[in-house]
């Protein structure tokens, strides 16, 4: 019976929330992108009729046509059909670099902000601290480079993840040190709850929405990257990605060539991708902060 | 005075602790891979066309482990990797051979350098200035439209954002000049004609990275300043009838600029990254650039010593910015 009771609160809750996000038109924007983005990628991309990863299967430098709506490659690959499958790849290496990552910046977050001023807990911040400041480019560019021979999805995204959690742990561990003074704190701790039950009891309803929020801009994140690290050739080659298709775009001189549509496709689907990701982000962080979605409800009263 | 020094040297060490960990990170990445990195350069060596018996092979092999000091265990590896780094000795590098990597890496620096510096400068000013009083008159049509312009630019991850100028004022609409960091053909000299080519090179990958981090300190100086701005005593200042102008600069902005002083602390290393993917999308001669170089030629070396200096460079800055904080917070100073 709870439960029936707790999914029914919930859907209700799912349903006043779209209600509130759909009133906007930055989270109507992304959230109709994200949903094409998705079927393209996951619905659409296994009846392509020619497998993007093979070359030649097509004409070479044909301009946007009905047949190819994207054109193609000097490679002799569909610019549109490539795209689907760069696409499904780009979600699944942000789901991989993000879950890694909101992991290892749970665990540290959660430990600097118990241990808190302590000099312990201050040697832990100032850690995470370093992993904010280290510039990541180099560092990420030879690990690539010296595992290049083994690169695929999962292994990229780990070698994201080494520098992914650091921005996430410190929000997590700002937010742990705010709820630690609260009284519900020291009443969960004096009635004798463990401190993992009162991590996962009492602190994670509270941290669990910027946690989503972290994990969608990580995705955004991880797809930079990608594209970053595809443009100096170090991202899985066998594989179709963003980063893979501007690396060759630029080896082949596509747009001084004339081919523009090679390097616009990728851009322009990073942009609006990114874009309606970051829009879709600060709508929830919108509707979780208490403040904004009272007024709201005050206005809601009024009218 | 005692908290004044308590902060000094809690920089200090985090300071250190930022280059340990970056030095322990790169060591490890270095000698932990399945590749040697004296194979790739014999491997190479012999793509080139040097014929070499099997023993001649062998003793330059060892000459090379003995003159990487690869020979020798782990924790002395590391001990003298330590000790090479402190005096700024990075080996010599492997595809300019035996031109020491610093020597390399002092050339593309001050470009780099320069370049990050510029837009650090100029996005965060700006960025602060507009966010601040678009965030004090946040009603108003034209901050809503500038909002709307920077959410929209600011997630853009910066190799996407330098490849979609390219494409614009390069391709589309022939305005700027694509290659290197000078024009050709002229002298370096104090010139005017210098100076501008300089400028006219330096202009789309500067804009490129300034338009992205401008949107960040933008967007967190809006929302922080339409936070303070109801703050009791911003109420107390209108009432006692100050000019709005005073207000606006003096107590709600010198509020604001706190956070946005530790941001920035935090995010040169971000900034930085992007600065050295739009140098070389825009084949500026600097680190960028120099990195590309090494990654297409196989030289670890020359890697590893590109991504140490950077490691120095941004921690040196955040020391810097760090240091500035005490001048504009009065509770460092004298404590709370």
């Amino acid at each position: 019976m709870r439960l029936i009771a707790s999914i029914h609160t919930f859907q209700i809750e799912v349903k006043r929330a779209f209600k509130f996000l759909l009133a906007s038109r930055y989270f109507t924007f992304g959230f109709t992108v994200l949903l094409i983005f998705l079927t393209l990628g996951f619905i659409l991309s296994p009846f392509a009729p020619y497998d993007p990863r093979r070359w030649g299967l097509v004409l070479k430098d044909l301009p946007l046509s009905l047949k190819h709506p994207l054109g193609t490659t000097t490679l002799g690959q569909d610019v549109f059909w490539l795209m689907t499958y760069s696409i499904k790849n780009s979600i699944i290496l942000g789901m991989v670099t993000a879950t890694f990552s909101i992991a290892i910046a749970m665990f540290m977050g959660f430990l600097a902000g118990y241990l808190g001023r302590k000099p312990s807990g201050d040697l832990i911040n100032m850690v995470i601290d370093s992993f904010c400041i280290i510039p990541v480019l180099p560092v990420l560019l030879i690990l690539s480079f010296v595992l290049r021979k083994y690169l695929n999805l999962v292994l990229i995204g780990l070698i994201l993840s080494i520098f992914g959690w650091a921005w996430p742990a410190k929000q997590l561990r700002s937010i742990v040190l705010d709820i630690r003074e609260r009284t519900f704190t020291r009443t969960a701790i004096s009635s004798g709850l463990g401190m993992a039950k009162i991590f996962l009891r009492e602190y994670m309803p509270f941290a669990l929405p910027w946690l989503m929020m972290q994990f969608l801009e990580l995705i955004n994140w991880s797809i930079g990257m990608e594209a970053t690290l595809g443009v100096f050739g170090l991202s899985t080659m066998e594989e179709a990605t963003i980063g893979t298709t501007i690396y060759w775009a630029m080896n082949y001189q596509a747009l001084f060539r004339g081919i523009w549509w090679w390097l616009a496709s990728p851009v322009m689907i990073v942009v609006l991708f990114v874009i309606s990701i970051y829009l879709v982000s600060i709508s929830l962080s919108e509707y979780l902060n208490p403040r904004v979605r009272l007024s709201q409800m005050r206005k809601e009263r009024e009218t | 005075m005692l908290i004044l020094a308590k902060y000094l040297i809690k920089r200090f060490i985090f300071f250190l602790l930022t280059i340990f960990i970056g030095i322990t990170i790169l060591f490890l990445i270095s000698r932990l891979i399945p590749v040697n990195p004296i194979d790739l350069l014999m491997s190479k060596l012999s793509t080139q066309g040097a014929q070499i018996t099997q023993e001649q092979f062998d003793s330059t092999k060892n000459t090379f482990m003995k003159l990487y000091g690869l020979d020798k265990t782990l924790s002395r590896q590391y001990l003298s990797f330590l000790q090479g780094l402190s005096t700024g000795d990075l080996g010599p590098s492997f595809s300019f051979f035996p031109k020491p990597v610093s020597e390399l890496i002092y050339h593309s620096m001050p470009w780099s350098i320069g370049l990050l510096a510029t837009v650090v400068l100029i996005s965060w000013t700006v960025g602060n200035f507009i966010g601040c009083i678009t965030g004090f008159f946040s009603q108003k049509k034209l901050s809503k439209v500038l909002e709307g312009m920077f959410l929209v630019l600011y997630p853009i991850p910066y190799i996407v954002m330098a490849l979609l100028m390219v494409m614009l004022f390069i391709y589309f609409i022939p305005i700027f000049p694509y290659f290197g960091g000078a024009p050709i053909g002229i002298t370096r000299a104090f010139s005017l004609k210098y100076f501008v080519g300089i400028i006219r090179h330096a202009f789309l990958p500067a804009i490129s990275v300034i338009l992205i981090t401008m949107g960040s300190w933008f967007l967190s100086m809006r929302a922080l300043t339409i936070n303070i701005k109801t703050e009791n005593f911003v109420e107390f200042a209108e009432l006692r009838g100050l000019p709005r102008r005073k207000i606006m600069f003096g107590y709600v902005m010198r509020n604001c600029l706190l956070p946005q002083i530790t941001g920035l602390a935090l995010s040169v290393g971000v900034i930085f990254t992007g600065s050295l993917v739009t140098e070389y999308i825009f084949a500026y001669p600097g680190l960028g650039y120099l990195m590309y170089y090494a990654l297409t030629n196989a030289d670890l070396n020359l890697m590893t010593g590109i991504a140490f200096f950077a490691i120095l460079a941004i921690s040196t800055g955040t020391l810097f910015v760090e240091l500035m904080l005490p001048l504009v917070d009065p509770r460092i100073r004298y404590g709370e």
